[in-house]
């Protein structure tokens, strides 16, 4: 079991920093940069809609602002994406305490919807403010590459880049979950009046969770703009923040690693299935990806990441010297 | 004049249900008070208006010279008055540990401080063997000493119980009693809900009676037993002639 554990871990060292490098293919390279990009921005979701409990449809809305911010501050105003995903990772801050105030005390589904309701709307608005967004034409940036610029020749840079906010963000995951912040945002989840009565501000953590978790998604959404130099208002749209969602929930809710593991597990696969099936029936690939992401639900109903924790388990107590579990019934006595 | 808890003229309406009406009561430093009271008397309603979970509708009360009537319930508790919940609401995947760090985080920013003081609440309530079991799979009887750790880890000058003692057999009473006992000799003011009355008679140094919303009667214990209306609304004639 020791074994295991440091082999697995030397394993996925090496796999992160050398991967994209063992191939010249660009589709898989391509892949490499979309994992650890979109394994960031399910970890971002995670605080909110893993450790919190608030299952956020809207994360879209956050990716595109950030992608829209730094875009435009850069082809309008020539700031660097550098500085421009910053200011994307404010504004993405405003709009979430915005529909923080609004949507935070709705509960299971009604904040689910209100979320998507969110992004829907931004998605109406960049189609519709031309003027600024340049409406459904879509926003192009030109190839200029540089490091001022964020753009990049290789896409082995960018996979750098995006390998630098996933490790951030993963650490800090980790961080938040072993200290006061993260445990109140598990007790906000488990039991919210419990944890009031603990003397916790249960609005105010969530909302805190929600700005952190805006602002680390619009950073990811600034760096996919200076990646694929174009984007259209169907960045906003409800299957990015569903997949979002299903990285975190396939990997393992409320995990530090569960998120990556599960963008690791479906983003190929969906790449795959498209180049695959794609081209033999219309919309077969989206049917067969459904079904295997149901009976992953079914069959590993806490993700995938419950596959290998065995192995780092450490000092948690085996379930044989734990107390038995006797039928009874909670009513109320 | 200086009561820990002063409730004046508290009244609780639910749209037409008065479940609380004008009661009026203080709780001194480093009492034991037991409440008690036929179902649907409105005891845990009159903790949940303490504690801030419900609003009331008429009356004030005073914590420790400050209002904390109709106060949010996560300030109620960090002024320093702590409830557990008749109806258990645990942390189902948090182990007792964590769920006991969880309030003691209060008062302890960093997490190794906030681990030490949980143990020693769990060690307090006797469960330190039950550190790393997670809490939904505790009996009901442990849920509800989780409760009393969790509530306790938040180093409360007042700490409501509603009938934390309820599923234990008769031979288990006397344990948590003494844990209460302890409790409240390291300097916490004990209000307590309870059914079992031999406890309650036991441990209480005065017992307050609600019937129907109202307070029927207060005093000690012997006094309280020996009361005709209490007599005939809550204890019934056998426990009389059995007193
Ligand atoms: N949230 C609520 N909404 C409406 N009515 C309520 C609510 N909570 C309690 N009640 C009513 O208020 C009255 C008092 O209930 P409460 O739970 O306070 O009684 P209790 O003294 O704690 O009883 P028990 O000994 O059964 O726990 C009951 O008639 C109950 O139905
Ligand atoms: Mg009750």
């Amino acid at each position: 079991m020791r074994i295991a554990k440091y082999l697995l871990l030397a394993i996925a060292i090496v796999a992160a920093l050398a991967g994209p490098l063992i191939t010249q293919n660009s589709f898989l390279r391509d892949l490499w940069v979309l994992v650890a990009m979109w394994g960031a921005v399910a970890t971002a979701w995670n605080l909110i809609g893993g450790y919190a409990g608030g299952l956020s449809l809207g994360h879209a809305a956050f990716f595109g602002i950030g992608a829209y911010t730094s875009s435009l501050l850069y082809l309008d105003l020539h700031l660097s994406p550098w500085l421009g995903a910053i200011a994307g990772g404010l504004v993405a801050v405003l709009s979430a305490l915005v529909i923080g105030f609004i949507t935070i005390r709705l509960r299971g589904p009604f904040f689910a919807l209100a979320t998507l309701a969110f992004a829907a709307i931004l998605g109406i608005a960049a189609t519709n403010l031309s003027a600024l967004t340049h409406g459904a034409e879509g926003m192009t940036i030109p190839f200029a590459p540089a490091l001022r610029n964020a753009i990049f020749s290789s896409k082995v840079d960018y996979y750098y880049v995006a390998l630098a906010l996933l490790l951030i963000y993963v650490a800090l995951t980790w961080w938040i979950s072993v200290s006061r912040f993260g445990y109140y945002l598990i007790a906000i989840r488990e039991n919210e009046d419990a944890a009031q009565a603990l003397g916790i501000d249960a609005l105010r953590v969530k909302l805190g969770a929600t700005l952190l978790s805006a602002f680390m998604t619009a950073l990811v959404g600034s760096f996919y703009a200076q990646y694929r130099l174009f984007f259209e208002p169907s960045i906003f749209a409800t299957d990015i923040s569903v997949q979002i969602a299903l990285f975190a929930i396939i990997g393992g809710l409320g995990t530090v690693w569960g998120p990556l593991i599960g963008a690791a597990i479906l983003v190929p696969l969906t790449g795959e299935l498209q180049s695959f099936l794609g081209s033999a029936l219309p919309g077969i690939d989206a049917f067969v990806y459904g079904a295997l992401l149901v009976l992953a639900i079914l069959f590993v109903p806490n993700g995938f990441v419950s596959l290998i924790r065995p192995l780092f388990a450490g000092k948690r107590t085996p379930p044989a010297t734990r107390q038995p579990v006797e039928a009874e019934a909670e009513a109320k006595t | 004049m200086s009561a820990l808890l002063q409730l004046r003229n508290v009244e609780k309406r639910f749209g037409g249900l008065q479940a609380v009406k004008d009661v009026t009561l203080d709780v001194e430093p480093g009492e034991i008070v037991g409440l008690i009271g036929p179902n649907g008397a409105g005891k845990t309603t009159l903790f949940s208006c303490i504690a801030g979970f419900h609003r009331i509708t008429k009356g004030s009360i005073v914590f420790d010279g400050r209002e904390i009537g109709n106060r949010p319930a996560f300030e109620v508790c960090r002024a320093g008055v702590a409830r557990t919940f008749q109806v258990v609401k645990p942390f189902a995947r948090m182990t007792a540990l964590q769920s006991v760090m969880v309030g003691s985080f209060l008062r302890h920013r960093d997490a190794a401080s906030a681990r030490r003081a949980a143990l020693d609440v769990l060690a307090r309530l006797r469960m330190e063997h039950l550190a790393d079991v997670e809490a939904h799979s505790l009996t009901l009887v442990l849920k509800k000493r989780l409760e009393v750790a969790r509530a306790l880890a938040t180093e409360p000058r007042l700490l409501l119980l509603d009938e934390v003692m309820a599923g234990l057999s008769p031979g288990e009473v006397p344990e948590l009693l003494d844990v209460i006992r302890a409790i409240n000799a390291g300097g916490v003011t004990v209000l307590f809900v309870e059914h079992i009355m031999a406890a309650v008679m036991n441990i209480a140094h005065r017992v307050v009676v609600l019937h129907g919303g109202e307070l029927l009667a207060d005093g000690t214990p012997a006094e309280v037993s020996r009361d005709p209306q209490v007599i005939a609304a809550y204890l019934g004639e056998e426990y009389a002639a059995g007193a």
